[in-house]
């Protein structure tokens, strides 16, 4: 019987950077170690639904952003014109409406108890900028626009979200390899409990699951430090699962032994400054 | 009715008739040359049935509607009637009822010539239907579709790239055909058992992904009559400009044909990455300014 082969498990901050052109060092080192060991590169279906689901979300955002303007352009203009026409100083209008969709965010966000919404935020502001710089090249060439303009603006962004899908798709193949898993919701929570969100918990069930049912040496690679790296220790500590930077990930597949000294060693040196911590009584 | 409705069902037909079991048909053709008269016997390989546009649409706005659990609020009879007229009048107002008359003509007859024109016209309106939106046009379609609607983008970014791979599908099919056709004339140099044996060796290899356009063709259709049915008043509304309102439909009906599709769609792809993955997009140029608001936004979406 064939050993199976030790390998990298990837979460969808690799692919989408990998996708997008960032982290390039990281990546390409990753690509390297994946080219010349021959490494068998998997993601879990979580994590593939969890990157078509990502872009998907942003088409939605941007759909609903521009349908919320187009409502309010035609609601201020109708005031005052019967055929609906842009004309350039109509982008200070635009601006206002911007405004009012950022508050809009912050007042949402605000009365339902959290923090504003950085990354809708940063999304509008893409947009915003998007938007108006797609405006004023047509204004160079016409004095006045149709409101269909929004519409083409739209259709622009849908278009190009199609092909990005598409090749972010073969991508994907070329990278990796999906491993179908369904990972078992007890273990799911589990890992939740160690502070990780439920999306990159279920990342992370998936790949305990597939290691310990495959009984191979695996490493959970990833860019994602906010959610997921920041745990490597609890998540080793807690399942035997090793969480890397890609410039980390070999050095784990081949060391797990020292990683484990130091995880123990470390957990024996924090327990005991928790002992000496505590005052006497 | 959309343009993408009816020539959905009409692109079928053609390609049908283009993949049908063909049997060998001799062929005299004469010519006196002064006192001498040539005789010159050709035997060609040509489509056993005579499909017709008619009899595959109908057949298919069957499976169509068969495809619902339910058929919401009308006669299932009267939806059937209802959209085989829209898509006939689809035909009219696109050009093409002369082309569809002349097959319906040629359907009664054996004449080799007649077979032969009869798989040219077919393959000419699939092309011309294929080539009628251009993906921009159709991405405004789409957008127009949005803003008439509740529904969120997603759901029309869905329903586009299912026709973008249609139209894959098609340039792919128009492609294997003609390479079909050459490798079948040339087997016939050698006899016409090695013809028909190349001809059906061709044919069961094409099949899968014909099969695979089938179920997504129907699938996809399934899905815009569910969406137009509950959205509709009377049945003359079915395909007519309208609002689409997403809190007309039944959720759990809804979700089981779009999931429906989807996996169809996805299957489709996969087919059709194997036979040919160029005609897929493998590489996106992020210095458009398009491109790179969706690469700052996507990449956002990373917590480093």
């Amino acid at each position: 019987m064939s050993r199976k082969q030790e390998c990298f498990f990837l979460d969808s901050s690799i692919l989408i950077s990998y996708f997008f052109e960032i982290f390039k060092d990281k990546i390409e080192r990753l690509w390297g170690i994946k080219t010349k060991y021959h490494m068998p590169c998997y993601i879990s279906s979580s994590v593939k639904e969890e990157c078509v689901g990502k872009i998907r979300d942003i088409l939605d955002f941007i759909g609903a952003s521009i349908l919320s303007l187009r409502m309010h352009i035609a609601g201020e203009k109708t005031k005052t014109q019967h055929e609906i026409i842009l004309m350039e100083p109509d982008i200070l209008t635009i601006e206002l409406l911007f405004g009012d969709l950022f508050r809009e965010l912050t007042d949402k966000a605000k009365s339902e108890g959290k923090e504003p919404p950085e990354i809708e935020q940063s999304l509008l502001r893409n947009l915003e900028y998007s938007l108006i710089d797609f405006l004023e090249q047509k204004f160079k060439e016409h004095a006045s626009l149709p409101m269909e303009e929004l519409e083409n603006f739209l259709a622009e962004c849908l278009d190009k979200y199609l092909y990005i899908e598409e090749a972010f798709n073969i991508q994907m193949r070329n990278l990796s390899q999906e491993a179908i898993i369904a990972p078992d919701q007890q273990l799911v929570e589990k890992v939740c409990k160690v502070g990780l969100p439920a999306k990159d918990s279920k990342h992370v069930a998936s790949v305990i699951q597939y290691a310990s049912s495959n009984n191979v040496p695996t490493v959970f690679v990833s860019v994602d430090y906010k959610h997921i790296l920041s745990f490597q220790v609890e998540l080793y500590d807690n399942f035997k699962l090793q969480v890397s930077d890609p410039i980390y990930a070999l050095h784990h597949l081949r060391n797990e032994d020292a990683f484990k000294e130091l995880v123990t060693s470390r957990k024996r040196r924090v327990s005991s400054a928790i002992l000496t911590s505590v005052p006497k009584v | 009715m959309s343009l993408s409705a009816v020539s959905q069902s009409t692109f079928s037909s053609a390609l049908r008739f283009g993949l049908s079991s063909v049997e060998p048909v001799e062929e005299v053709y004469e010519k006196k040359i002064g006192r001498f008269k040539l005789i010159h016997k050709i035997t060609r390989l040509v489509p056993k049935q005579k499909y017709s546009y008619r009899d595959y649409t109908a057949i298919f706005l069957e499976d169509v509607l068969q495809g619902m659990t339910i058929i919401p609020k009308f006669d299932p009879e009267a939806v059937h009637k209802m959209m085989m007229q829209k898509s006939l009048e689809a035909v009219e107002k696109l050009g093409l009822k002369e082309r569809i008359d002349r097959l319906e003509e040629l359907r009664e007859s054996t004449s080799l010539s007649d077979y032969a024109e009869a798989h040219d016209i077919l393959i000419d309106i699939a092309k011309e239907l294929s080539t009628s939106m251009s993906r921009e046009d159709e991405s405004r379609y789409f957008v127009k579709k949005f803003f008439g609607s509740n529904f969120a983008l997603s759901y029309f970014s869905d329903l586009m790239r299912g026709s973008q791979t249609y139209n894959k599908f098609l340039n792919l099919m128009e492609y294997e055909l003609r390479l079909m056709r050459g490798y079948v004339r040339a087997a016939m140099q050698r006899s016409i058992d090695y013809a028909m044996k190349i001809h059906k060796a061709r044919r069961v290899e094409l099949r899968p992904m014909v099969n695979a356009s089938d179920a997504y063709r129907t699938a996809s259709m399934t899905l815009k009559t569910y969406v137009e049915i509950c959205n509709s008043e009377k049945v003359e509304d079915l395909f007519e400009q309208k609002m689409l309102d997403k809190n007309k439909l039944d959720e759990q009906e809804f979700k089981r044909l779009f999931s429906n599709y989807l996996i169809k769609l996805d299957y489709l792809r996969d087919k059709l990455f194997e036979r040919k993955p160029e005609l897929f997009t493998s590489k996106v140029d992020f210095t458009l300014p398009i491109n790179n608001m969706w690469k700052n936004m996507a990449t956002l979406t990373i917590s480093s």
